[in-house]
């Protein structure tokens, strides 16, 4: 076996393998990085000097109007289009198949007339049943926290500062309940802007909205206290107006998405293993950079006190981390950072003494001093995938052969035929066209079943290969067997880029799709995953950052943890 | 009122699907209606067109069928020969012999000439030549201009888009109380 001590006198410390990394356990641990969207977004706005305002603030007394958030940067404007409504407390649905909302948005390209808002006043509140044009990028809804919301309104037409212990828990006035973008719904497509520097990376046009829409939502609470108690009511302070995050709620019609983006997947996955792989390659650190580690540590922490969750998975994975922080802070007293390789020795550390929580929320943590060495990573978290990717016809039957039973190495000891290994079914319901997961053994969903299961369809095509020479081609194949195509194009695209695929099996009985969920919205750089079933999670977006105002004159990566008390 | 090119993209996907093609093919079947609809060809009307012809003859499903030869003309990768045989549609060919060979190819059936390559495919037939619905096709050497690109799919396309959705409705599992309460897993409070 080879020493840690080997390892960490290479140049570069080789990247985690995906057989570790690319297991849903683990996944499902991920944590907000500096290489998260929304802190991309703020970094690049606030270098290239972005400036905002609003232009328009239409709403009465009951909170019902119109306003605009403009984002001015150095070529292009864009424009956040907030509707806000009236909505009777029974219609308040996070689910996706509810018809009205709180709020609606769309992000405009370029700065909207007036003529432009009246076409969006009728397409926008609507959602999903308006159409929007290709001079629009995104389409999103919030509903209020209701808890939340209210009690600022109280205390803010009182005169007085909301309750911390009451915000914290919760984290935002309002939460998102889809924010659709890429084409959805008519609106431009993902090519329209796809070589725009400002939107580099992924999701920046989308997480511009959610950041804007966190304005609103604080600008709306100040504007409801102040004209229903003109006389005595007060505007937040901002030092816990920060603490106001964006909530998200988000169930099954994410989770696919990991799976149907695999080429994605794996520039995102390979930013962060290369990132981690460089910080572990690093001989010394300076004592700026011991300090900065130690400090956030803690700051984490608080992090990790204030996570509250009902579910009783994610309360014990809670429950782990904490406990993780009280041996990692041990261990680091123990421990002088100043010793050759430190970071590779920590995480080596890691490995053995902490949770899967533990592991990657000190992954997270230790990429936060370096900016200058891994920053550069955040611009290849991007794939084109407008064109299919093409099949590679020449390829042997012996190589693909090989290649799936390495790439599907996990899926090789699983029996496909024992109910439990695929026990649920990916479908599509007629009702609201949206992603759902069905008991493959109870319901009739089989006819309707989405290509959602790569490792049970690996096995089918290695047992349809053994009538095949290992000389053949794909291409002979295939023509025999169209119904292994979408197979064979997983395996190429995964034989070139290894964070691909996921290693485990998206069908067993005991899969969490909220580990789905959990891994894409840590790249989001979503905080306070709370799942509220094990489909369906909330998050915060945000919480801490600052605001549009305050983003030339703040770091948004000193803000990305909690302050110390 | 247009589409985007990533809905009919996402839209072509389940209409083939929802007719029978394996996911893999559907997925090709909407990488030729998005190729053909960004060259301002009308693609999402000839895939309706031969989804229905299909959906009249499911014997025998790869027979006449675009999709299955062009994707056998791409994964051969052997360049494209002179007699490509007989086929429904001939206009969804055009995608896969552009990426064969990108440099650029005339697809010909009697009375149209189709001068294709990576960029699209530039054409001043009518679209009833363009949509074709039987012809036996040939290709040969040819030297492509650049193609215009569009990138919405006009209103004019909407009686299409609609038989594509005919088809793609197809894929949804009809709603039942228990799914809709444990499919997306709500069933909690999510109004607080």
């Amino acid at each position: 076996m080879k020493q840690a001590s080997d390892l960490s006198g290479q140049a570069d410390a080789p990247k985690r393998a995906p057989e570790q990394v690319m297991r849903l356990s683990r996944m499902g641990c991920f944590h907000q990085t500096r290489l998260s969207f929304m802190r991309v977004l703020l970094r690049r706005m606030k270098s290239a000097g972005w400036r905002f305002d609003r232009p328009v603030w239409r709403i009465d007394a009951k909170g019902v109007g119109v306003a605009t958030y403009r984002a001015k940067g150095p070529e292009r404007t864009y424009t956040l289009i907030a509707f806000a409504h009236d909505l009777p407390a029974d219609l308040r649905s996070d689910r996706v198949i509810a018809e009205a909302w709180d709020s609606t948005f769309t992000l405009f390209d370029g700065e909207p007339t007036e003529e432009d808002l009246t076409r969006l006043s009728a397409h926008v509140p609507v959602q999903e049943a308006g159409r929007l044009s290709d001079g629009e990028f995104v389409l999103s809804r919030a509903n209020r926290s209701v808890r939340l919301f209210e009690h600022v309104v109280d205390a803010l037409s009182r005169g007085q500062q909301p309750d911390p212990a009451v915000i914290e828990p919760v984290g935002y006035l309002m939460r998102t309940t889809a924010v659709y973008g890429s084409g959805k719904f008519g609106a431009a497509d993902r090519e329209t802007w796809a070589e725009r520097p400002e939107f580099q990376g992924s999701f920046q046009p989308e997480l511009l909205s959610v950041w804007l829409i966190r304005s609103f939502t604080i600008d709306l609470a100040e504007h409801m206290a102040a004209m229903s108690a003109p006389e005595t009511a007060v505007t937040l302070k901002p030092d816990l107006k920060r603490r106001f995050g964006v909530g998200n709620s988000t169930g099954l019609g994410m989770a696919p998405f990991l799976l149907n983006h695999p080429a994605l997947i794996h520039a995102w996955i390979n930013a962060r293993e290369t990132a981690l792989a460089r910080i572990r390659a690093i001989e010394t650190a300076t004592s700026k950079e011991q300090e900065m580690f130690r400090a956030l540590v803690e700051r984490a922490e608080i992090n990790a006190a204030n996570w509250t969750v009902d579910h009783p998975g994610q309360a014990q994975k809670c429950d782990g981390l904490r406990e993780d922080f009280t041996i990692l802070r041990k261990h680091l007293s123990d421990t002088a950072l100043s010793a050759e390789h430190p970071w590779n020795a920590l995480y080596r550390w890691a490995e053995t003494a902490l949770s899967l929580e533990g592991q990657e929320q000190l992954v997270s943590l230790m990429l936060e001093p370096y900016g200058a060495l891994i920053d550069d990573l955040a611009l290849g978290m991007s794939a084109d995938e407008s064109n299919l990717a093409r099949i590679d016809g020449k390829m042997t039957v012996a190589a693909l052969r090989s290649k799936l039973t390495e790439i599907y190495q996990w899926a090789l000891s699983i029996d496909f035929d024992a109910p439990d290994a695929q026990a649920r079914i990916w479908y599509v319901s007629e009702e609201k066209l949206e992603p759902r997961l069905g008991e493959r053994f109870e319901e009739p969903l089989e006819p309707y079943e989405q290509p959602l299961a790569p490792g049970r369809d690996a096995m089918l095509a290695l047992a349809a290969l053994k009538d095949f020479d290992d000389t053949a081609t794909v291409a002979e194949f295939l023509l025999r067997h169209p119904e292994y195509r979408h197979t064979v194009r997983r395996l190429q695209i995964a034989a070139q880029k290894p964070y691909a695929e996921i290693r485990d099996n998206t069908i067993a009985s005991e899969m969490l799709p909220i580990d789905l969920l959990r891994c894409k919205l840590s790249f989001f750089g979503a905080t306070k995953f709370d799942p509220r079933s094990d489909r369906w999670v909330r998050i915060t977006m945000f919480q801490g950052a600052p605001f549009p105002d305050e983003l030339a004159d703040m770091d948004p990566d000193d803000l990305a943890y909690p302050p110390l008390q | 009122m247009s589409w985007s090119l990533g809905e009919v993209k996402a839209l072509a996907t389940k209409a083939a699907r929802g007719a029978g093609l394996p996911w893999g093919m559907a997925d090709e079947a909407s990488f030729a209606v998005h190729w053909l609809q960004a060259s301002g060809a009308p693609g999402v009307a000839a895939l309706a067109n031969y989804l229905e012809w299909r959906d009249q003859s499911p014997s025998k499903p790869h027979e006449l069928c675009p999709i299955h030869l062009g994707t056998a003309i791409m994964d051969a990768d052997r360049g494209v020969s002179e007699w490509l045989g007989r086929v429904r549609q001939p206009l969804l060919l055009a995608p896969f012999i552009a990426r064969s060979s990108p440099s650029g190819m005339a697809l010909t059936w009697p009375d149209m000439m189709l001068v294709v390559s990576e960029t699209g495919l530039t054409s001043d037939a009518s679209r009833a030549l363009l949509l074709t619905d039987e012809a036996e096709c040939s290709a040969a050497p040819a030297t492509a201009q650049s193609a215009q690109r569009v990138n919405r799919v006009p209103e004019t396309e909407a009686e299409a888009m609609a038989r594509l959705n005919h088809f793609a409705s197809r894929t949804y599992a009809p709603a039942t109380e228990a799914s809709r309460m444990s499919g997306a897993g709500a069933g909690i409070t999510d109004n607080d």
